[in-house]
């Protein structure tokens, strides 16, 4: 084997080989629990019914767009790739598009008497799952590598109206 | 530590599908006081819509669906009464052979329950789907404040459904977290956290454990803030093959 031929094969063991087998690693992901994340305001526009002689009761819909976010702590002798355990995690709360986002969309019932006009305040708040990263395969026993966070949806409620 | 404001209602098994009455509670005036008068504003600052009663009704723990079905009746509701519409049962296809789950709140007392949905006058299209008791399950008795306290007359498996919410002050309840309490100790993995400036806290949610003949039930709050929320559970026993998941 020529020098070059022997320099390329520790290359590649070294940049590709190792790097594959440590990936490689067995790791479980083990959803705890919800918790809620940071809360956004908004204000309807404004349903007006002053020349109205009966309630206007209908359905408004509301899209917000919002990131999957994931804030990952491993170990650093984890021996995990952050990326893979995203991935992961990710798959386990069945989020295909976790780069892109995801938008949530919410229906407001608006219920306004006649002779008034309202607008309502609207709060988004994100929905969060806490959980742990574990060596092997089994949730309960395996060796803490890491904790995490993810934001899996918004929920959305009024919280109040402005008469006008 | 003995029952603080606890309306404790025991369910006498018989035949009949509504069976049990409050031993105690608001009076007939008190209902009728609570029918609110043309022109007022919204209860909650219109957080939700509150939709008007078309007679009088029994507010139910559960809707029947099937005969053998056992609600507890928690209060008649008279006509001309104003319900917050949380949820529509998932169950029957229907729409109009549905239920609602409701809240009616005035300033002194608060049940949240079932109600067919014709005895209230809002669309069943617009109202969210919402798994519903099962039938299987059986109501033992509601708490109906913060400080309420049951004490089981059950050996098993407990659902407690829970509304936790406030008088609308506009300001932001910091983030918080509503345990089940077993004689007196936070169930830890049993919490959910709540944050919001509206006046509904939490709605509908289940926690389930198990309990013994004796054991005391209760709700705290850790963290947040201490202004004085108000609260409504309805606790069911959940027998072996009854399915019901939180």
């Amino acid at each position: 084997m020529s020098m070059s031929k022997l320099f390329f094969s520790i290359l590649l063991f070294l940049f590709v080989v190792l790097p594959a087998c440590e990936a490689q690693k067995e790791f479980v992901v083990v959803d705890q629990r919800e918790l809620l994340g940071a809360v956004f305001k908004e204000t309807t526009r404004e349903f007006n019914n002053r020349n109205g002689s009966e309630d206007l009761e209908q359905n408004f819909s509301l899209n917000r767009q919002f990131r999957y976010a994931i804030d990952l702590k491993l170990n650093t002798n984890s021996g995990l790739r952050r990326q893979d355990v995203e991935e992961r995690i990710c798959e386990t709360y069945n989020i295909a598009n976790c780069r892109t986002g995801g938008q949530k969309q919410c229906l407001l019932p608006v219920s306004v008497p006649a002779g008034r006009a309202y607008a309502y305040e609207i709060e988004w708040t994100e929905v969060k799952r806490e959980g742990v990263i574990r060596e092997g395969n089994d949730p309960d026993r395996g060796n803490l590598l890491g904790t995490y966070t993810i934001v899996v949806d918004l929920q959305c409620q009024t919280v109040g109206v402005q008469v006008r | 530590m003995m029952t603080k404001r606890v309306l404790f209602l025991l369910l006498i098994v018989l035949a009949l599908p509504s069976v049990a009455g409050a031993q105690s509670g608001p009076t007939q005036a008190d209902l009728l006081a609570c029918v609110p008068k043309a022109g007022e504003l919204p209860r909650f600052r219109g957080a939700r819509p509150e939709s008007l009663v078309l007679r009088d009704v029994d507010l139910l723990s559960q809707p029947t669906f099937t005969s053998d079905t056992r609600a507890m009746k928690l209060v008649t509701i008279p006509k001309g009464a104003r319900v917050v519409v949380f949820d529509i049962d998932n169950v029957i296809k229907d729409r109009n052979s549905k239920w609602f789950r409701v809240l009616w709140a005035c300033d002194s007392f608060a049940f949240a329950g079932w109600v067919p949905v014709s005895a209230v006058r809002l669309p069943p299209i617009r109202v969210n789907e919402k798994v519903a008791p099962p039938g299987c399950a059986i109501p033992l008795a509601i708490i109906d404040s913060i400080d309420g306290v049951w004490e089981s007359t059950y050996r098993g498996k407990i659902s407690a459904v829970i509304d936790l919410f406030r008088n609308p002050t506009g300001t932001f309840y910091p983030s918080a977290f509503l345990y089940m309490t077993r004689n007196g100790r936070e169930l830890r993995d049993r919490d959910r956290e709540f944050k919001t400036s509206g006046p509904f806290l939490l709605n509908g949610v289940v926690i389930q454990t198990e309990v013994q003949r004796g054991t005391e039930i209760g709700f705290t709050i850790v963290g947040g803030n201490r202004e004085p929320v108000r609260l409504f559970a309805t606790i069911y026993a959940v027998p072996q093959g009854c399915e019901w998941n939180e």
